[in-house]
């Protein structure tokens, strides 16, 4: 059976104190949120999706296997038209039989990519693939909602027999969100209706009702990466304590697709064999995997940096400095 | 000031620029980056592709100020403060010149352990042209 048999994360080189905004706004309209990672000047979804594989396969040893195909989860390639995944495994190895497939248009679509790339390999036995989660959602400076958006990036790589984890099951519930998160062609930066936590508790609680339903099913911890109101909604659903719902978002902020799965690596970081964790990406409905530890996990999270050791890195800045490096004054 | 590269050239060696794929010369087995036509060192025209592991140390270093920097840069000049531009000693073996990047120019110090990553180098015709900068080594 095919599983993870590697991951590993990446964050921008930049972090934005929540304070900023108190400072230059009177408030912080991203309640809970402590600090967020951004990405500076030059860097964006693909260079931290690049990062991530880098140190993904690094963790694998000198000979890593080759990668069959590549699926890139991110709400903000730098292109509409032309695929931002290509520059991937060109960065990345010194082949090009390889299929990208780029899964974009929701926060759904890191967990989406983990999952197609699982599904791939199922599908076609001893052949490998690479999973990227990246993303740096960009709004408009004078909403609300911009205070939460960060960036992070995730890579996990897959192949027979897994290893780190297995997934055991997947589930998605998808549901018309009439807008309330979205981004219309050609323009660069999203609107947010600011109702999305709503919708989100709904999609969660679909989800927790489906789990309900599959016998033998245990969630010893979800993966989520979402605000304080949906991580609180989600303890009540699935009646976990606090600290198993895993979610970075005080600490790196919305990260968009990359969020869930950068809270599935921080979850991993943290478990032993045998525990599970569910990995949930939410946005018009919402899109599960429920894993499995195994043996391997210990091994090869030794020799990597963690989820919260590279929170702890990284250059606090003012704020005046976070908008030069978002390029918000002009292109 | 510029430093035009047209789409066409970037193309070409795009291997290089986003891998560090290096020339080691059959002959006389001295490793090339980037790639050369000729080895500098004796003349042989026969190279073996190799990939180098992008670690190094800062050879030296410039600090360009505002107006010193070719003209795709001056916006994020503006933006960014500071070019940063080091000459690197690879770990296996050749020196290269490149931007430096997450550091401040008072950290910079001859002998600064430093690992290659990927960046967003400018845009140029439309076009984002990613490469390699250097950055202090991490765990």
């Amino acid at each position: 059976m095919p599983g993870i048999i590697s991951y590993a994360v990446s964050l921008p080189s930049l972090r934005l104190p929540a304070s900023a905004y108190v400072e230059n706004w009177g408030v912080c309209e991203a309640r809970g949120l402590k600090q967020k990672a951004f990405c500076a000047y030059d860097e964006d979804p693909v260079t931290l999706g690049i990062q991530a594989s880098k140190l993904a396969l690094k963790r694998l040893g000198r000979k890593f296997p080759k990668i069959d195909a590549l699926f890139f989860g991110v709400t903000t390639p730098p292109y509409e038209e032309k695929p931002s995944a290509a520059t991937l495994p060109t960065a990345l190895f010194d082949y090009n039989d390889i299929r990208v497939t780029e899964i974009t248009g929701s926060p759904q679509a890191g967990i989406q990519a983990l999952i197609a790339a699982i599904e791939y390999c199922e599908a076609l036995p001893n052949r490998y693939s690479l999973a990227v989660a990246a993303d740096a959602p960009v709004g408009k400076i004078d909403t609300h909602f911009e205070h939460a958006l960060g960036a992070a990036g995730a890579a996990f790589v897959i192949g027979p027999g897994g290893g780190v984890a297995n997934m055991i099951n997947s589930l998605a519930i998808t549901q018309e969100s009439f807008g309330a998160r979205f981004r219309r062609q050609g323009e660069e930066r999203i609107t947010d209706l600011e109702l999305r936590t709503q919708g989100n508790l709904a999609s969660v609680t679909a989800i927790g009702a489906k789990f309900s339903e599959i016998k033998g099913v245990g969630v010893g911890r979800i993966a989520i990466g979402a605000e304080p109101a949906v991580v609180r909604a989600v303890n009540r659903v699935f009646g976990l304590p606090e600290a198993e719902v895993i979610s970075l978002w005080s600490q790196i902020g919305d990260a968009g697709s990359a969020s869930a799965p950068f809270a599935l690596a921080a979850a991993f970081d943290k478990m032993c064999a045998g525990d599970t964790v569910l990995a949930v990406g939410i946005g018009s409905g919402a899109t599960a995997g429920l894993f499995k530890a195994e043996k391997g996990l210990v091994s090869n999270r030794g020799t990597g940096i963690t989820a919260d050791e590279l929170i702890g890195c990284g250059r606090m800045v003012k704020y005046i400095e976070y908008l030069k490096h978002k390029r918000v004054f002009s292109i | 000031m510029t430093s035009y590269i047209s789409l066409p050239m970037y193309a070409a060696n795009i291997d290089q620029r986003l891998r560090i794929i290096a020339g080691k010369c059959t002959n006389c087995s001295i490793i090339v980056y980037p790639q050369r036509l000729v080895c500098k060192c004796c003349g042989g025209k026969n190279f073996d592709l190799t990939p180098l592991s992008g670690l190094g140390e800062l050879y030296t270093f410039s600090v360009l100020h505002g107006g010193g920097a070719p003209s795709e840069f001056d916006y994020e000049q503006k933006m960014t403060g500071d070019v940063l531009c080091g000459i690197v000693d690879l770990f296996e073996g050749p020196r290269v010149m490149a931007r430096l990047a997450d550091i401040d120019s008072s950290q910079l110090k001859i002998g600064l352990k430093l690992e290659a990553v990927i960046r967003r180098l400018y845009d140029q015709e439309g076009i984002l042209r990613y490469g390699v900068k250097f950055v202090p080594e991490t765990l």
